[in-house]
């Protein structure tokens, strides 16, 4: 019933589509998207896992990188 | 890295979380696809999808450094959520509706706690909420009305929905939207409000 009522919530349109599709993608096995066409940009990636790998923490000093 | 790659989610999960910074790529690389795919079928649009997905990654690493993530439910399905989050916050602001902020991932749209747990007065209305949905669903066309039931009320996949009904996956989920669309807009015509906040 969650879902129902986080669909029924929704403001727009567009939020109750992005509630939707994320009811559908939570069905589908991960290793279906292995291949999939869509992806984002290489280098989204590469930046993503330097900041994850140099990330050390947040706090009161904001973001503490190596 | 080629035996990370065999690690279940929950392993490289805490890998990374004890400081093996290789487990993240392994996560990365594994869920990219399906995070991103979720996200740019709802916003429709490449460099707002790559903006969010951007940002999603980083609250999970800021997530898991700080310990904030509990084994409850699949990783992925935790990822899209804070990405979901982060999409209703994008539609709020480009609104410039004054909401409460749902760029907190702490707080879990599908795991509300008001659905669970609460005052006598949440108990109450959360009732008065679900005896008003029940009406509602009355009201929508047989076929649309029999998707909801199977979905929402016996909690079946969209997959097992189609075999009962005899139809295909896509019928069945686009039964479900306009099943969606119409409880609104039969709640906003009877001035029904099915908010529980």
């Amino acid at each position: 019933m969650n879902e129902l009522f986080t669909l029924l919530n929704s403001q727009s349109d567009a939020e109750m589509e992005a509630a939707f599709w994320l009811g559908v993608f939570e069905e589908i096995p991960d290793e279906l998207f292995q291949q999939a066409d869509s992806q984002p940009s290489r280098s989204i990636i590469s930046a993503l896992k330097h900041y994850a790998r140099s990330y050390v923490s947040y706090g009161e000093k904001g973001i503490v990188l190596n | 890295m080629r035996d990370l790659r065999k690690l279940t989610d929950e392993l490289l999960v805490k890998g990374y979380m004890s400081g093996n910074s290789k487990c993240i790529d392994v996560l990365i690389d594994r869920h990219k696809n399906k995070i991103f795919t979720y996200i740019l079928v709802s916003v429709k649009n490449r460099e707002l999808a790559e903006d969010i997905f951007q940002d999603a990654i980083v609250k999970v690493i800021h997530s898991l450094k700080a310990g904030r993530y509990s084994e409850n439910g699949k990783f992925s399905s935790w990822v899209m959520r804070i990405g979901h989050n982060l999409i209703i916050d994008h539609y709020r602001k480009e609104k410039h509706l004054a909401t409460v902020s749902n760029d907190n991932y702490d707080f879990d749209l599908l795991n509300n706690p008001k659905f669970s747990a609460g005052s006598i007065e949440d108990s109450l209305v959360y009732e008065q909420v679900l005896r008003d949905v029940s009406k509602l669903v009355d009201l929508l066309p047989e076929a649309q009305k029999k998707v909801v039931e199977l979905r929402h009320y016996k909690g079946l996949s969209f997959k097992d929905i189609a075999e009962e009904l005899g139809v295909s996956i896509n019928t069945a989920l686009g039964r479900m939207r306009y099943a969606i669309i119409n409880l609104r807009k039969i709640a906003a015509e009877k001035n029904i409000s099915l908010s529980i906040n």
